[in-house]
């Protein structure tokens, strides 16, 4: 193989040198003939590549089965598992497509999305560059895996001074997890784990998504994208050949007193994304617990189940130290031929203080959303053989204050989006908003926003 | 109280990884399901005898199947091996391929019937540790009677798996280059049924 390699490079070699002797005598038939040769032995350098890659894959297949074939056993166990592979490769940063494998099972990826956004009754227009998130992996041992995201927002323009943090840009390790693989049915993570806490915490990335803005569910009372550092679990069994059930369970430092906001004026809001989970150090000694089932009687069909439970403040002049915020939430994606219908509906309810409550905090929120898509138009645009639109539909509501009337927010959303590819995506959305005020009932006047976005992973 | 939830929650999560321990097999690099034989009996449990064709794929056949296909061909030849049964009967075609998953091959056999459709595909070998939901009959049911004009694409006549994307496209792309192949290989008889 090596000989027949080496052969078609000395080939290609000499054949893009040849063209400067020839060119003495400028015959540009010649020319073209040695082109179309060298053209011919790149692809044969190119197929020769490839069939030594499967050459190498069925070697090994072959050393498995002939160890079968001696009495051992077909599925042989993994050799020790402290020293690093020798055939390099990196599998897995979960759910996440365009990883490129540098060599010593360290990969990268990740995606990038920029927005424009008109608010058609405010007068208000504005470009985006919302985020960009490079993902790296690295496949430490073939059971000891790294992931992790580092997020960058709106051009990640923070400038330190003096210990302060100031600019308009937002940089956040989104998680950091090792893995130890045990089986597909169990494996141990920890770090900074992304939260299983309803859905769309879970598949946030913006080229996946439909739409360019995120349920107002996962932006209020099941915050996204919600990481927490912690311990725990994740895997997935299969009952029986038609079903799947997978889950994840963490022990996280939880949410922070930050959760309730005091405005100027002295009001009080419950704002659960404002406190979102500790990376560092916890600020009490209880700990939260977050996990998610998900059940899938057959193909196409999943049906979820996730919860958020813990104290979440030390005792202070506020808080007596036993306050407890438990979120919890279900959701269902069903999806058949080119049609897809997807549903999450979450709640909260925590222990307010004393003198929040007397300053307004509620202690209940809720809220769901709904959403249809459907693919249309395959090839219509190139290329042909990816290319695709979708249209979709979806309304939003969210009730920040189950206890009083008033202070909810509804969204109607609808929106068409092409891919060239399915890793990249143009999307154009029409919103309508409502916002109803405090102990009001009346939805008050309708706000129009367009948002036209563009999403890649790379 | 403090110390009895956060002992509860550790007693609960190290109970969960016992029985996750001792239910589940253990982890492997690459996980070989099937041997050729075994995938051959499983696509055509009548099959009784079989024969190999080596087809080479001149370079006008691999432009063909190229512009068809809408991306780069990189065989020089094909193994098609005909299954037949105890009579003598041609049952259909197998073909073991293998397309890049997310970072590895995953080897697959694609059985076709004499007119050109899916019969069955089995997974073969399986080397990711994600995304295993498809070599689960639940989604290789689906290509079941699909021929070389359906489109063979998630969102269209294909369900994706979400969080396998990446191998449900490169099963995608496998299933529908063999029917492509076959149908260059074993062109239909013009206006008449094969046998």
């Amino acid at each position: 193989m090596h000989a027949r390699f080496t052969a078609v490079v000395s080939l290609t070699l000499a054949a893009l040198v040849a063209p400067t002797a020839l060119d003495a005598q400028d015959t540009t038939a010649t020319r073209d003939s040695l082109a179309r040769r060298v053209q011919q032995l790149e692809r044969t350098v190119d197929s020769l590549r490839a069939t030594a890659e499967r050459q190498d894959e069925r070697l090994m297949e072959l050393d498995e089965r002939s160890a079968a074939q001696q009495g051992v056993p077909a599925q042989p166990q993994l050799p020790g598992d402290t020293t690093r592979r020798t055939i390099p490769s990196a599998r897995g940063i979960y759910g996440k497509p365009f990883v490129k494998r540098f060599g010593g099972g360290t990969a990268i990826g990740g995606y990038v999305d920029f927005e424009y956004t008109n608010d058609l009754d405010g007068h208000a227009s504005s470009f985006d560059q919302h985020r960009l998130i490079p993902f790296l992996f690295a496949e430490i041992t073939d059971r000891l895996h790294f992931g992790t995201e580092i997020e960058f927002e709106h051009g990640g323009n923070v400038e330190v001074e003096d210990g302060k943090a100031g600019g308009g840009g937002e940089i956040n390790v989104e998680f950091a997890t090792l893995d130890y693989r045990i089986s597909e049915a169990f494996n141990v993570r920890g770090g900074i784990v992304l939260s299983p806490l309803g859905r769309f915490n879970l598949v946030h990335d913006s080229p996946v998504n439909e739409l360019t803005d995120r349920p107002l569910l996962s932006t209020y009372v099941e915050p996204t994208t919600l990481s927490e550092s912690g311990f725990g679990f994740f895997g997935t069994t299969y009952p029986s050949e038609r079903t799947l059930l997978s889950y994840e369970l963490y022990v996280v430092n939880g949410f922070t007193p930050g959760i309730f906001e005091v405005e100027d004026d002295g009001t009080a809001l419950l704002r659960v994304r404002e406190g979102r989970g500790l990376r560092g150090e916890d600020d009490n000694f209880a700990k939260s617990v977050v996990g998610r089932v998900a059940f899938s009687p057959f193909l196409g069909l999943e049906l979820g189940a996730s919860a958020h439970t813990g104290k979440f403040a030390a005792r202070d002049g506020t808080f007596s130290g036993d306050e407890r915020l438990t979120i919890w939430g279900v959701d269902a994606t069903w999806q058949r031929g080119p049609v897809e219908l997807l549903g999450e509906y979450g709640q909260l309810h925590t222990d307010v203080p004393a003198t929040l409550a007397a300053a307004g905090a509620a202690g209940r929120q809720n809220g769901y959303y709904v959403q249809g898509s459907y693919h249309f138009g395959h090839g219509v645009i190139p290329p042909r053989a990816t290319s695709v639109f979708t249209g979709t539909a979806r309304w939003d509501h969210v009730d920040l204050d189950r206890d009083a009337s008033g202070d909810a927010l509804d969204r109607l959303t609808v929106g068409v989006n092409w891919r060239p590819v399915p890793d990249a995506v143009l999307k154009t959305d029409f919103q309508w908003n409502w916002n109803t005020p405090p102990g009001s009932t009346d939805r008050g006047d309708v706000q129009r926003r367009l948002l036209l976005s563009m999403a890649a992973y790379f | 109280m403090r110390s009895r939830s956060l002992a509860l929650c550790f007693a609960l999560l190290a109970l969960l990884a016992l029985l996750a321990l001792v239910a589940a097999p253990a982890a492997r690099g690459q996980e070989v399901l099937l041997t050729p034989a075994q995938a051959l009996r499983e696509i055509f449990p009548d099959g009784a005898r079989t024969s190999v064709d080596r087809k080479r794929l001149t370079p006008g056949a691999r432009d063909s199947l190229e512009r068809s296909l809408g991306r780069r061909i990189l065989e020089d030849e094909v193994d098609v091996t005909r299954v037949f049964d105890a009579a003598g009967t041609l049952l259909g075609y197998a073909v073991v391929t293998e397309e890049i998953g997310k970072y590895r091959p995953i080897t697959f056999m694609v059985g076709v019937t004499p007119g050109l459709a899916v019969k069955d595909v089995v997974v073969m070998v399986y080397r990711e540790s994600r995304g295993g939901d498809v070599k689960r009959r639940r989604f290789l049911d689906q290509y079941r009677g699909k021929t070389a004009k359906d489109p063979i694409d998630a969102d269209r006549d294909i369900i994706n798996i979400s969080g396998a994307t990446i191998s449900v496209r490169s099963m995608n792309r496998g299933v529908k280059r063999v029917l492509a192949e076959l149908t260059l290989i074993y062109p239909p008889p013009p206006g008449g049924a094969r046998q």
